[in-house]
């Protein structure tokens, strides 16, 4: 039976990223194991930051450490702190949102009643939903003319989807 | 000029005249920092790329491109009366940037990069909104905006996420402040699902003009937005027609009206320390006065007697001057043509 390796942070789900941190000098530092969603969610920098605490990222997860880790967290694109954010009131970009994910989250949720956008949506991603939307259509009609054996009309849907991927590249 | 050419609001005519509705959109551009932390490179770039389209798009539509940190105070203040800029862009127009044209415009880099506007007198919503969503969709053609799928727009304060929108109406409701007294009517509007503030944007009402603006921003669709704060209006505006009906037919009331303009006229010529309050609430209560039939040119406190409070109030404090006009102006008692010639 293959060994995996669990997640560093959640400790449950199995890691699929390797995150390497490299120093000053260019010599390979620590590695950490980290799961997909984990990898998604934590930032590079708070990553760097903790990196020589004792077992560090296992404290991420709690909201009472999270809070006080976050508090030296900056942004990787605009340098602003989680603290210069608590002082002014104002993200510094909109990496930010990401940096900040969780912490913003708790205290959007606060102020307003949910936590979905449903108004207005960019044109440029309203054009790619309707095309996404199209394609799986396709999709189906597709597969339905296989099942006919309607090959040729299949070779026409396959080439069509084609040119509509092309459109979201 | 006679006295009747200056009254934009015919003496005893019921009618709501002191309300202006506005709706502004917040945007920032994807790969930008936010003004807050962004250098003077990057406020470059944002200018340059706003130029473009005003150039391409906005100035064949007769739009106007302003840096507001290179024109005289005056205008500034000019541009702050029509609801063109916020208080905050008045005290500092540092690096900051207006496409207008008559009502509706862009401001740029205000607390995100743009802040897409429109405002007008009276209350039309619906319009309004149209006209912004018009200006945003162009400016969006050309722009890619900070957008995530879950929180909608991206904004420097969290408190715009989502639809980034902010509706705001201006309403004048001095008989419901009367009748319920100010603070608890107050009260009782915080408790619903709005901001309340003054017409300058501050907590503690003044001259009875209540600023009602959208709490959420997630969640509601712009349309949704809209649509609650076009029923409370119109609910509020409802109630205070019916209280200033009943002002108008009851003697007694009228009396006690005549009497509260009367003494705080004749309190604030005598004083020599008054507040902003003072003065707006009692030009709010004399523009009542002239709403309901009580005063007119040639009865009760009459527009000299007025003006002569004013101009020993104001002193030579030019900007007070415009503040007090700008408010009979909202209240319609001068019509805005007049406005500079008192």
């Amino acid at each position: 039976m293959g060994m995996t390796m669990k997640c560093e942070i959640c400790n449950e789900k199995t890691a699929s990223f390797v995150i390497y941190i490299i120093d000053k000098e260019d010599k390979l530092g620590k590695k950490f194991f980290l799961c997909e969603d984990c990898a998604n969610k934590i930032p590079v920098s708070c990553i760097v930051l903790n990196q020589n605490q004792s077992s560090p990222m296992k404290k991420l997860p709690t909201y009472g450490e999270k809070t006080r880790i976050y508090q030296d967290l900056s942004c990787s694109y605009c340098l602003t702190t989680y603290q210069d954010f608590l002082d002014s009131g104002f993200l510094g970009c909109s990496h930010c949102y990401e940096t900040f994910y969780d912490l913003l989250r708790d205290s959007i949720s606060q102020i307003q009643p949910e936590l979905i956008h449903r108004g207005k949506i960019p044109l440029r991603l309203s054009h790619r939903k309707k095309i996404e939307l199209s394609m799986n259509r396709m999709k189906i009609n597709y597969q339905k003319c296989l099942e006919e054996e309607n090959y040729e009309k299949a070779e026409h849907i396959k080439h069509l989807l084609r040119r509509l991927e092309s459109y979201l590249k | 000029m006679s006295l009747f050419h200056l009254i934009h609001v015919i003496p005893g005519k019921l009618e709501m005249t002191g309300i202006t509705s506005r709706v502004s959109l917040a945007r920032n551009l994807e790969g930008i920092p936010f003004p807050a932390s962004a250098s003077s490179i990057w406020i470059d770039d944002l200018k340059q790329r706003l130029e473009k389209i005003y150039q391409h798009y906005l100035a064949p539509k007769k739009y106007r491109f302003v840096q507001l940190d290179a024109i005289s105070h005056q205008s500034l203040e000019d541009f702050f009366f029509q609801n063109l800029i916020p208080r905050g862009v008045l005290e500092n127009p540092s690096g900051r940037f207006l496409i207008y044209s008559k009502n509706r415009g862009i401001l740029v880099n205000y607390h995100d990069h743009i802040s897409v506007f429109s405002a007008v007198a009276g209350f039309d919503l619906d319009c309004v909104y149209r006209d912004v969503e018009k200006l945003d969709n162009l400016v969006e053609q050309n722009l890619d905006y900070a957008f995530r799928s879950d929180w909608g727009y991206l904004t420097s304060s969290p408190e715009r996420l989502g639809t980034g929108m902010d509706v705001s109406l201006y309403i004048h409701l001095p008989a419901l402040s009367l009748l319920y007294g100010e603070d608890r009517f107050t009260q009782w509007l915080r408790d619903k699902e709005f901001h309340v503030k003054n017409c300058q944007n501050e907590n503690g009402i003044i001259g009875h003009i209540y600023h009602f603006s959208n709490r959420f921003t997630l969640g509601f669709s712009e349309w949704q937005i809209l649509d609650s704060l076009k029923k409370f209006g119109m609910t509020l505006i409802k109630w205070e027609k019916q209280v200033r009906c009943t002002l108008k037919n009851s003697q007694t009331r009228r009396m006690e009206l005549e009497e509260n303009v009367m003494m705080k006229g004749k309190q604030l010529f005598r004083s020599d320390n008054h507040t902003m309050k003072d003065v707006f609430d009692f030009l709010s209560l004399w523009a009542l006065a002239w709403q309901c039939g009580i005063f007119s040119p040639l009865q009760g406190l009459n527009f000299i007697e007025v003006k002569k409070i004013l101009n020993k109030i104001w002193g030579t404090n030019l900007s007070f001057k415009r503040e007090c006009l700008y408010i009979l102006r909202f209240f319609r008692v001068i019509s805005g043509e007049d406005l500079y010639d008192v």
